[in-house]
C-alpha cells in the first residue's frame, strides 16, 4: 500500500513536471489583425500618356529617362472583376485620361484587386503590348520563338509592380456611347450602351437560344449587338468566356443596356461584362 | 471438405505421437546485476517451434521435448540475448539458472530506434501508414536486429511487404486498422517502458496467439506479472521528432497477495524537430493490473493512453529544395505573428482497455482470453480554398520553372532570388490569407480543416495451446471484432474570415449547377462556422470474425507443422450526408460487402544436429479487400468499385540456421506470388480537368529474395555483425483500371490496362546490406559501430502515364514518361557509445548514439511522382517528389534504475 502512494505521488510530479515543460510547445495563435494596404507612391504619368508611348510593337519600359523621368508610375481604379470568369489572369484599370488592360499571371484577382480599389502601377521594367490592337501592359514572354505580351510572373513579381492604395471604394461611373465614340482613346473604358439588343437569339434555322459562350467547349463567343437608335453596324459586341459560370445561361431576348469594359480585336469593339447584372435588358425588343 | 483433410491429419499425427518420451526442461531467469528474477523473457529452443515466456518469478518450463541436442535463446529487450546448449536425454532436465546482462547499447537501441520506426513514416499522408520494422526488436536473430536497428531509417520493408501484411497484437488482440489493414504502432507511442515484453515470429512462422500471416507477427504482453520489477526513470535529449522525453515506470511486480501493477507515463516534446516548422508534443500514461487467483487463473487488466499533437513534414519538389537549400525544406507552415505555425497538425489519440484471463486448464493446457475496447481519434488539419489561388507556397505556379517561357531574364532572377532568401515566399504567407479573408465581400476564402476519423473498436479473441501427446502440439484459436470509424471534417480556423459555404467549388464550376454543387443536400448553402462538420461524413463500418488451428508434430530429425485458418468479413459504408452528386446514393448504408478467406500453412525443420538446422515454409492465404480500397469515392458515395474480389498470397521459403558458440548466422531464400490485389488513387486529372478517382484491380506482383544475417564473436569482447538482403519486388501483370470522376460518378475510361508489367515496388530499397562491430570494454563502456548500404530503390510511379494511349514507342519523349525513376544507393553510418554505473542500489546507464554520422543530407528514401499529369510537358511541371533520410541526428539517454 505504502508502495503504492510512492508511486502515485511520483506520477503526481512528473505530471507536475510535465505540463510545466508543455508551455514550451505553444501552438496558439492569435488572429493577425486586419489591415489597409496603402503605398506612397504617387502617379506621374497619366494612363493615356502611358499609353501613347506605345511604339506599335512589344516594348520594354526599361530606359525611362527616355520620357524624360526616372520612372514611370500609373494609377488607376480597377474596373474588371474575374469572379465570374469572365475576365481570366487581367484587371483592367482607368483614370481620368483613359484605361488600360493590366495582365498578370494569377488567378482569382478579384480576392486582391477588387472592383473600385484604387491602384498604383510602378511600370519599370515592364513590358506594353498589344493584342488585336488593344494595349496592354505586363511581362513579356517567348513562344515558338515570338516574344509577346504576357502576365506578370506570380506574387513575387506582381507584389513588385502593383499596389493598392487607400481602401475606400470610389466605383467608376461607366462612359455613355454612341458610335462616335468608339474610338482608340475609349478602348479600355468602362462604357455603357444604351437602348441596344442582341442582333440574333436562336442558332440558325432552330429556336434553340443562343448561349452567352460554349461552355462545353470552353470557346469564347460574340453576341452582336443592334442598336434601336444607333447604328453600330455589326462592329460592337458582347463578347463572352466559355469558362465564365454564365456561359451556358441563353442571352437575353429583350432590349436595353450593357455596361462592360470596352475592348477591341482587329476592328471590333467588344464588351467585357463582369456579370449578368451588366446586361440591363427590361423592355421588349426593338423591330 | 478441407476441414474434414485437416482433422484426418491431425488425428494422423496424433497417432505417431504415442512412440515418443516426454522430457521436461524448467529453469529460471534472473537480472545479473540485481539477482531479481525475470519475467517476461522470451525462451526459444532454436529450430523448434517452442517458445515460452518467464512467468513472474522468472520460471519458465519447456515441455514434450524430445531428446536431443539443443540451442536455447533468452532474449528480452534491455538484455543481452543469451544462448545456452543443453542436452535433453529422456527424462525431467532442470537447466542451470540464467543471468541476463543489461545490454547497454541495445538499451539505447530500443530506445531510439522505437522511435525512428514511428518516424520514419512521417510524411505528409492522411493514412495511418507506418512501418513495422519495430515488431522485430526483440529478435534475437541477427538479420532481423539489424532490419529494426540499421534498415528502419531506409525505409526498409521486409521481404518488400506492406504493413497490412505484418500483423500486430496487443494482449492477444489484433490491434492492425479494421479499415486499412496498416499496423498502428503510434497508438503506444512514449510506452517503451511497457511494450518491450514481446514475442514475434518471423516471415510465414505461426505463433501461439495467432495464425500469422507472411510477413511476422508479434504479440506485445503488458501482463503486470510480467513485467521487470522496480522502478525506472529516463531522460533523452535528441534532435529528431522530438528534443525531449521523459519517462517514469514502476513495476511491483507479482506481490504476495497475487496482485501486480505496472504504472507509465511518458512526454515527449520539441518546440522545433529536426525538420523546420514541425513540433512534437506528446503525452502517454498506461496502467496494468493482474491478479493470480491461483496456479490456474490470472485476471489482467490493462488501459492505456497516448495522446499526441504534432506538425508534420512535407516532401517537397526537388527545384523546391534545391532553392531553399535543404532536402528537409517543409512547405507546410509560415510564420504568424513572428511565429511558426504549421497548417498540418496531427492530433491523435486512442484509449484501450484490454482484460485477460489467462488459464492454465492443466499441465498440457492452457486458454487465454482476451477482450479490449478502444474509442480514438485521428486528425489532420490541411489547408482548403474557395475561389482562391492555391496557398501552398511551392504550389508549382509559384516555382521560377513555371515561367520558363518568360522573356524577362530578370524577372526570373528577382524570382529565384526571392525564393532563396525571403522567408514569405518560401513558406506559408498566413498574413496574406488573412488579409484576403478580411477583405472577403462574402465567404472565406482560405480555411484550416480538420480531417477526422473517430474509430471505436470492441474485440474478442481466445487461444488454446494443448500439448495433446508428448510430441504433438495444437494451437487454436478465435478471434472477432466490430469495428465503426467515422470520417469527416470540420471547420477548425476560418483564419479571420465569417463563414464558409458548404459546397464544391469544383462541382461548381464543371456543372454550374448550384444543387448539384452542394456536399450536403439536407441542409442546402449551410454557413459554416468553427467547429462544424462540413464536407463529407460517412462511417466505415468493417466485423471480422476468425478461426485457426496449428498442429506441430516432432520426432529427433524433423519437426512438423501444419495449419489452417478461415476469415470472415463483411463491411459497408454508411453515408450521413445527401451529396448533390449523389442524391440518391450518399446518405444511409451501401450494400453490405460480404468475403470468406482461408489459409494453410505447413512446413518442417530439418535438424541436422543442435548447430545446425533448415526450416522450410509455405503458405497459400487469401484476403479481402480493405475498405480503403474498395469504395470509388467512399468521401461522398456509397458506390463500390466493380469486381472486388479477394487477394491470393502464395509464399514459401526456405531457412539455414547456424548456432555455434562463435557464430550465430542464418541465409534465407522466399518467393512471395501476391495475385488479384486492388488499389484506389484519386488525383486532379489534366485531361478531364477535375478530379478522378482511379481504381486498378488484377494487380499481381512477386518478391523474391535472399536474406543473410550473422554475428560473429572474434573475441570474447568483440562481435561483427553482418546483415544483407538481396531482392527484386516486381509488378508480373498489367491491372486494369477504372476511372472514374469524383463528381459525377461518370466513368471516363473503363477496362484499359496498366503497362506497368516489370516494374519494381517503390518506396523501399532492394538491397540493402550493414556491418557492424560491437565492442564491450572493461568497467562498463560500451562501443558500437555499423555501416549499411541501401541500393535499388525505386519511387512511386504515376499509373495513367503507363496506359496505352501515352505509351507510343515513337513518341521522343517516351522515356521521359514511362520509365520508372530510382534514386541513388547511399552509405551511412552510425556509432554509439555507452557507460553504465551502480551506486548502492542504483543502476546509471548513460548512452550517446549518433547515426548517420557523416550527415549525409541528400540520401532520398524514396518518393513518388504527382499523379496530376497530362502531356510530357506536365512531367516537368508536376515533377516527382522525393523523401529524405534525416541527416546527422544523435541520442542521448540518461536513465536510473532501481
Amino acid at each position: 500500500m505504502k508502495k503504492i502512494i510512492y508511486l502515485i505521488s511520483g506520477l503526481a510530479i512528473l505530471f507536475l513536471l510535465t505540463f510545466n515543460f508543455s508551455g514550451c510547445v505553444d501552438q496558439d495563435f492569435e488572429d493577425i489583425e486586419p489591415r489597409v494596404d496603402t503605398t506612397l507612391l504617387n502617379a506621374n504619368t497619366t494612363i493615356a500618356e502611358l499609353k501613347s508611348m506605345y511604339p506599335g510593337s512589344l516594348f520594354q519600359l526599361s530606359d525611362t529617362t527616355f520620357f524624360n523621368r526616372d520612372s514611370i508610375i500609373i494609377e488607376g481604379i480597377v474596373t474588371s472583376d474575374d469572379k465570374t470568369g469572365n475576365f481570366y489572369k487581367t484587371i483592367v484599370i482607368q483614370d481620368a485620361s483613359g484605361a488600360i488592360e493590366v495582365k498578370l499571371d494569377k488567378t482569382n484577382l478579384s480576392n486582391d484587386y477588387k472592383l473600385g480599389q484604387r491602384l498604383i502601377i510602378y511600370c519599370n521594367s515592364l513590358y506594353l503590348g498589344d493584342y488585336g490592337g488593344l494595349i496592354q501592359i505586363g511581362s513579356a514572354y517567348t513562344e515558338n520563338g515570338y516574344k509577346q505580351i504576357g502576365g506578370m510572373e506570380g506574387d513575387v513579381i506582381i507584389n513588385k509592380h502593383v499596389f493598392r492604395k487607400g481602401e475606400t471604394p470610389a466605383p467608376v461611373t461607366p462612359l455613355v456611347i454612341n458610335p462616335s465614340l468608339l474610338t482608340a482613346a475609349n478602348i479600355s473604358k468602362l462604357v455603357k450602351v444604351e437602348n441596344v439588343q442582341f442582333e440574333t437569339l436562336y442558332f440558325p434555322g432552330t429556336t434553340t437560344p443562343l448561349t452567352y459562350a460554349d461552355k462545353a467547349s470552353g470557346e469564347s463567343l460574340d453576341h452582336i449587338l443592334k442598336g434601336c437608335i444607333d447604328n453600330y453596324n455589326s462592329k460592337l459586341v458582347v463578347r463572352s468566356s466559355g469558362y465564365a459560370s454564365f456561359a451556358n445561361k441563353p442571352i437575353s431576348n429583350l432590349k436595353g443596356s450593357v455596361i462592360g469594359v470596352l475592348s477591341y480585336y482587329n476592328g471590333t469593339f467588344q464588351l467585357i461584362i463582369r456579370d449578368l447584372n451588366d446586361i440591363n435588358f427590361t423592355e421588349a425588343r426593338c423591330l | 471438405m478441407k476441414r474434414f483433410i485437416f482433422l484426418t491429419f491431425v488425428a494422423f499425427l496424433s497417432g505417431f505421437g504415442s512412440l515418443r518420451a516426454e522430457t521436461t526442461a524448467k529453469g529460471v531467469v534472473k537480472d545479473a546485476d540485481t539477482g531479481n528474477p525475470l519475467p517476461g523473457v522470451t525462451i526459444q529452443v532454436q529450430g523448434t517451434s517452442i517458445s515460452v515466456l518467464s512467468d513472474a518469478n522468472g520460471e519458465y518450463q519447456l515441455t514434450s521435448l524430445p531428446s536431443g541436442n539443443y540451442t536455447i535463446n533468452y532474449t528480452l529487450i534491455g538484455f543481452q540475448p543469451f544462448e545456452m546448449q543443453v542436452d535433453v536425454k529422456d527424462g525431467d532436465l532442470i537447466i542451470p539458472e540464467v543471468l541476463l546482462k543489461h545490454a547497454q547499447s541495445d538499451e539505447s537501441q530500443n530506445q531510439t530506434l522505437s522511435e525512428v520506426t514511428i518516424s520514419s513514416d512521417d510524411l505528409d499522408m492522411d493514412s495511418k501508414s507506418e512501418s513495422v520494422t519495430g515488431m522485430l526488436q526483440s529478435s534475437a536473430d541477427p538479420f532481423e536486429a539489424a532490419v529494426s536497428y540499421v534498415f528502419s531509417p531506409a525505409r526498409f520493408k521486409i521481404r518488400g511487404y506492406d504493413s497490412e501484411y505484418s500483423l500486430t497484437y496487443m494482449n492477444g488482440i489484433p490491434v492492425n486498422d479494421p479499415e486499412s489493414g496498416f499496423g498502428s504502432w503510434s497508438v503506444w507511442g512514449g510506452l517503451n517502458d511497457v511494450t518491450r515484453n514481446r514475442e514475434s515470429r518471423y516471415g510465414l512462422l505461426t505463433s501461439d496467439f495467432s495464425f500469422g500471416g507472411i510477413g511476422g507477427v508479434v504479440n506485445l504482453n503488458t501482463r503486470a506479472s510480467q513485467a521487470r520489477i522496480g522502478t525506472k526513470i529516463s531522460y533523452a535529449s535528441t534532435n529528431r521528432t522530438y528534443t525531449n522525453r521523459l519517462m517514469v515506470t514502476h513495476s511491483t511486480g507479482l506481490m504476495e497477495n497475487g496482485f501486480a501493477y505496472t504504472v507509465s507515463a511518458s512526454r515527449r516534446w520539441a518546440e522545433e524537430g529536426y525538420v523546420e516548422g514541425t513540433f512534437y508534443d506528446a503525452y502517454a500514461y498506461f496502467v496494468s493490473v493482474e491478479k493470480k487467483f491461483n496456479s490456474k487463473h490470472s485476471l489482467a487488466f490493462t488501459a492505456f493512453n497516448a495522446p499526441t499533437k504534432r506538425g508534420m513534414q512535407g516532401a517537397a519538389s526537388d527545384e523546391a529544395n534545391r532553392l531553399v537549400g535543404s532536402n528537409f525544406y517543409n512547405p507546410n507552415w509560415g510564420y504568424q505573428n513572428g511565429e511558426k505555425r504549421n497548417a498540418r497538425v496531427r492530433k491523435q489519440q486512442e484509449p484501450t482497455f484490454m482484460l485477460n484471463h489467462y488459464w492454465n486448464i492443466n499441465e498440457k493446457m492452457s486458454l487465454t482470453t482476451n477482450a479490449g475496447y478502444s474509442f480514438g481519434t485521428f486528425q489532420t488539419t490541411a489547408l482548403n480554398w474557395y475561389n482562391a489561388q492555391d496557398p501552398r507556397p511551392d504550389y508549382y505556379r509559384k516555382l521560377p520553372s513555371y515561367y520558363s517561357l518568360s522573356a524577362d531574364e530578370e524577372r526570373i532572377a528577382t524570382l529565384t532570388d526571392s525564393w532563396k532568401n525571403d522567408v514569405n515566399t518560401q513558406q506559408i504567407n498566413w498574413d496574406e490569407l488573412y488579409q484576403t479573408n478580411y477583405d472577403a465581400l462574402d465567404t472565406a476564402k482560405y480555411i484550416i480543416e480538420n480531417r477526422i476519423t473517430d474509430s471505436k473498436q470492441l474485440s474478442f479473441s481466445t487461444a488454446l495451446n494443448w500439448d495433446l501427446k508428448t510430441n504433438l502440439k495444437i494451437k487454436a484459436g478465435l478471434e472477432a471484432s466490430i469495428y465503426k470509424g467515422r470520417n469527416y471534417k470540420t471547420m477548425n480556423d476560418l483564419l479571420g474570415g465569417d463563414y464558409w459555404v458548404d459546397i464544391d467549388q469544383f462541382a461548381e464550376r464543371d456543372f454550374g449547377d448550384h444543387e448539384i454543387a452542394q456536399n450536403d443536400l439536407d441542409h442546402p448553402d449551410r454557413q459554416i462556422k468553427e467547429g462544424d462538420t462540413f464536407g463529407n461524413d460517412y462511417t466505415a463500418n468493417v466485423n471480422k470474425g476468425s478461426l485457426w488451428a496449428v498442429a506441430n508434430y516432432m520426432t529427433n530429425h524433423f519437426d512438423y507443422y501444419v495449419g489452417a485458418s478461415f476469415d470472415y468479413s463483411q463491411f459497408w459504408r454508411t453515408g450521413h450526408m445527401r451529396n448533390g452528386r449523389f442524391p440518391t446514393n450518399s446518405k444511409g448504408d451501401s450494400e453490405k460487402q460480404q468475403f470468406n478467406n482461408f489459409g494453410i500453412k505447413g512446413g518442417t525443420t530439418w535438424k541436422i544436429n543442435g548447430r545446425n538446422f533448415v526450416e522450410a515454409n509455405a503458405a497459400y492465404l487469401t484476403m479481402a479487400p480493405f475498405f480503403r480500397n474498395s469504395f470509388v469515392s467512399p468521401r461522398t458515395s456509397n458506390r463500390i468499385v466493380d469486381g472486388l474480389i479477394n487477394e491470393k498470397i502464395a509464399s514459401a521459403d526456405i531457412n539455414y540456421n547456424l548456432r555455434s558458440p562463435y557464430i550465430k548466422a542464418r541465409i534465407s531464400a522466399y518467393y512471395t506470388l501476391f495475385m488479384d490485389q486492388n488499389e484506389l488513387k484519386s488525383f486532379y486529372s489534366e485531361n478531364e480537368k477535375t478530379f478522378v478517382n482511379y481504381s486498378m484491380t488484377g494487380i499481381d506482383k512477386v518478391h523474391k529474395g535472399l536474406e543473410l544475417g550473422a554475428e560473429i564473436k572474434a573475441t570474447a569482447a568483440l562481435k561483427v555483425k553482418l546483415a544483407a538482403s538481396m531482392a527484386t519486388y516486381q509488378f508480373i501483370s498489367r491491372p486494369y483500371v477504372t476511372i472514374t470522376k469524383d463528381n459525377s460518378g461518370d466513368v471516363v475510361d473503363a477496362g484499359k490496362s496498366i503497362y506497368i508489367k516489370n516494374f519494381y515496388i517503390p518506396n523501399t530499397p532492394q538491397t540493402a546490406a550493414m556491418i557492424g562491430l560491437d565492442y564491450a570494454a572493461p568497467k562498463y563502456l560500451y562501443l558500437s559501430a555499423n555501416v549499411s548500404y541501401f541500393g535499388d530503390t525505386y519511387i512511386d510511379f504515376s499509373p495513367d502515364r503507363r496506359s496505352p494511349e501515352v505509351v507510343d514507342p515513337e513518341d521522343p519523349n517516351i522515356k521521359v514518361l514511362t520509365e520508372q525513376q530510382s534514386v541513388p544507393s547511399a552509405i551511412l553510418v552510425d556509432a554509439s557509445v555507452g557507460k553504465s554505473w551502480r551506486i548502492n542500489k542504483y543502476f546509471i546507464n548513460l548512452n550517446f548514439s549518433v547515426s548517420n554520422i557523416f550527415d549525409k543530407t541528400d540520401f532520398s528514401t524514396g518518393g513518388y511522382e504527382q499523379l496530376r499529369y497530362g502531356s510530357a510537358e506536365d512531367v516537368k511541371r508536376f515533377p516527382p517528389r522525393h523523401y529524405y533520410a534525416f541527416g546527422r541526428t544523435y541520442y542521448l539517454i540518461l536513465g536510473l534504475r532501481f
